[in-house]
């Protein structure tokens, strides 16, 4: 589809405004739109939207909240409850077809309500050209009907896209969505349609068979029930490896997030442990400093009584050396003898006697009472200790002081290493990355799950392919028995041909077109790209996940800078664009948004390339159109329009260059 | 024919898959066709039977005692 001309009345900034978009012999379809930012280049866009899909995309949430899609201006010059009609048309060809798509929106104006709008009704209208010359027209689900055939709303995207929003392309355009546009694109979809009719057909054929005969009415149904189960187990095959695919998908993105950052699950577990550690050895060294101070204070009354204890000790040591120590008389006992004049076996002793003399000499022998000498020999011990505890005083101190100099160097190591933890996760939002880190867990956790699950549904699926092949060859058997059943035998064998054909096209053209797709990517990716030594591939898998592959072997989307993811979507957008069958129209606002250096010249050489073979229309910023771009473009363009703005600012002006 | 274009691509692919078999090709290209033109028809297992009896008919007599699968 190329646009032949473009009539807004009323619609945003342009008032009245009809843009030709001929084409010349000696250019290429190349269009070009320049203004200042605000003038409208962006609305441009939301108005081809609008016309063909009744959305404005590329509308800002503020913008759209705050002004009505009627002209400021004609909705100042309106009457209070005037109904004022916004237009856009878009009149078109495709393969020699005329095509004209109007949207009209009706809106009143209530004055007397501060200026608001109030939205009345819209109409959509697509007339199309027949082959006698007349136009047919046609409105609502028709004419939507209509635009679909020529842009898919679910493919707008690839064609009329905003270089601002092209470094999130990735994020936003998932590969499913990528999917299903390539099966609009390549109408695959039809295919699908059509295979899906012919199963269904080949099914109602199979039902009018059992119909008149019970036995191949139990097989039918036998392998209806089969061919049910089996498509039960594909589509939660499929349901699954969706699952694995968008759990690989975040747990990359979120492994891309943390990509740099510190291990911080790691490093906060390691805090965790480290200050209880902490904890134990601050408890242990407050016991060890105080065990020393009391070491010191004993110490130090010890040795201010050092004098003292060594005499006592030695006053011990003479009276044992003297055998004083221990008593081995009891002298109270021999006082008591003499007092009572009797010996212990029970005589007499007579005063002055032999015996009474020599109990005194004996007596005179003993200078300790038995309690003195007791006392004396339970200080023994003590006193020897302290002597010893004197003796040894620089030792222990020395095991003490060392001890607590340990746990010191210790503590001071422990407080170090979390200082550092601190260093390293300053700056970094811990809570996002810890979320980060418990989302990619999650993730991880229904990846293995899911192919699990997935392995189990693989084994059902096989089980179940062949339960339906084996009745499907009783159900021929059967049919072939009957003459009767001959037609429908040869309807069903035929349908079945044709069905067997069409799948083998749709894995073919499938395949292709994911080649082909990576292949165009690729070149492109390498013709754009500055840094060409950096990559090596550009993969497309079957479910057009698109990777580049670093020169190092590895994934790289998740670290291309805007600019290159840039330059990747584009190339993807162009992949897209030559392998479809469709010619739309590409309209692409700021291309070069995000464009910098020589890539700005390559981009530009591109459109210039491309537009050589379809129409391509470009939203630029003067700046955007300087320098190279302005060199690579000027000569080649078709048409230049500089957009300008009047009537205090409300209105468009086009100018053509 | 239809107003619409298919992709070349498929119909270049269909007779490719379809070898010789012009009955199976030509039904192909005609239901495709009809599909373009006519999205979402609840008609279409009646019309499907019809253009199935439509082509199996020659298509039988054709490959008779021969392998479905030409």
């Amino acid at each position: 589809m190329r646009i032949n001309h473009l009539k807004f009345k009323n619609y945003r900034q342009f008032r009245d405004i009809q843009i030709d978009l001929p084409y010349r012999q000696d250019k290429n379809d190349l269009h070009l739109f320049v203004g200042l930012m605000g003038t409208g280049k962006t609305n441009l866009l939301n108005a081809i939207n609008w016309c063909l899909y009744g959305e404005e995309p590329f509308l800002s949430k503020a913008e759209n909240q705050r002004l009505p899609i009627l002209n400021l201006a004609t909705m100042e010059s309106a009457d209070n409850n005037q109904q004022c009609r916004v237009t856009v048309e878009i009149s078109a060809e495709s393969k020699g077809a005329n095509l004209t798509f109007v949207r009209n929106a009706f809106i009143e104006v209530c004055k007397n309500a501060g200026n608001r709008t109030k939205n009345v009704k819209e109409e959509f209208k697509a007339f199309l050209q027949q082959e006698d010359g007349n136009n047919k027209m046609t409105d609502g689900d028709a004419a939507r009907e209509i635009v679909e055939r020529f842009v898919p709303s679910g493919i707008k995207d690839f064609f009329f896209f905003d270089g601002e929003r092209l470094d999130k392309y990735f994020k936003e355009a998932t590969s499913q969505n990528i999917k299903n546009a390539i099966y609009q694109i390549s109408q695959m979809n039809l295919v699908n349609r059509a295979a899906t009719h012919l199963q269904k057909t080949i099914s109602d054929l199979q039902k009018e068979a059992g119909k008149a005969s019970p036995e191949i009415e139990i097989t039918r149904k036998g392998l209806e029930i089969a061919q049910t189960d089996l498509q039960t187990n594909i589509d939660e095959i499929s349901q699954c490896n969706s699952q694995i695919k968008l759990a690989k998908e975040k747990v990359e993105e979120i492994t891309e997030n943390l990509r740099g950052m510190p291990d911080i699950e790691q490093l906060e577990k390691e805090r965790g442990i480290i200050k209880i550690d902490f904890k134990e050895k601050e408890e242990l060294y407050k016991e060890k400093l105080s065990e020393k101070e009391d070491f010191l204070f004993f110490s130090g009354i010890q040795m201010m009584l050092w004098l003292r204890i060594e005499k006592a000790a030695s006053i011990i040591r003479d009276k044992k050396n003297r055998k004083e120590l221990p008593p081995t008389i009891d002298k109270k006992l021999l006082e008591k003898l003499l007092e009572d004049c009797k010996c212990i076996c029970g005589r007499d002793i007579v005063t002055s006697s032999i015996e009474a003399k020599a109990i005194n000499d004996l007596l005179a022998t003993i200078e300790l009472s038995s309690e003195v000498a007791q006392e004396l020999m339970l200080m023994e011990n003590p006193l020897e200790l302290a002597k010893w505890k004197i003796k040894s005083y620089n030792q222990e101190n020395q095991k003490l002081t060392k001890g607590v100099k340990e746990l010191e160097i210790y503590l001071r190591k422990i407080e170090d290493r979390i200082n550092e933890i601190d260093r390293q996760t300053g700056g970094y939002n811990i809570s996002k990355i810890q979320s980060w880190i418990r989302e990619r867990k999650g993730y991880e956790d229904a990846l293995a799950q899911n192919h699990k699950k997935s392995g189990q549904l693989e084994l059902l699926k096989t089980q179940n392919e062949t339960r339906a092949k084996e009745l499907k060859r009783k159900l021929d058997d059967e049919l072939k028995k009957e003459d009767k059943f001959r037609t429908l035998k040869d309807d069903i064998v035929f349908a079945e041909n044709s069905a067997n054909i069409l799948e083998q096209a749709n894995k073919t053209i499938l395949e292709a077109m994911r080649k082909e797709i990576e292949d165009i990517t690729k070149r492109k990716f390498f013709e754009l790209h500055w840094k060409k030594e950096s990559y090596k591939d550009i993969v497309v898998s079957d479910d057009y996940t698109v990777s580049p592959i670093h020169t190092f072997g590895y994934e790289c989307l998740g670290t291309l800078s805007g600019g290159e993811r840039e330059v990747l979507a584009l190339s993807f957008s162009i992949a897209l664009h030559m392998v479809s069958g469709f010619d739309s129209t590409i309209v692409i606002d700021r291309p070069l948004a995000m464009v910098s250096g020589d890539t700005r010249k390559n981009v530009g050489e591109i459109f210039s390339k491309i537009s050589r073979e379809r129409q391509i229309i470009l939203l630029l910023t003067p700046e955007d159109y300087s320098g190279d771009v302005r060199s690579v473009l000027e000569d080649v363009a078709g048409n230049r329009f500089e957009m300008k703005l009047s009537n205090r600012e409300l209105e468009l002006t086009l100018e053509a260059r | 024919m239809s107003k619409f274009n298919l992709n070349p691509k498929i119909l270049k692919v269909i007779n490719e898959k379809a070898g010789r078999d012009n009955e199976s090709r030509k039904f192909l290209n005609e239901v495709l066709f009809e599909e373009l033109d006519n999205q979402s028809q609840w008609w279409f297992v009646p019309y499907y039977k019809k253009k199935i009896r439509e082509y199996s008919e020659h298509w039988s007599k054709q490959y008779e005692n021969k392998s479905p699968e030409v």
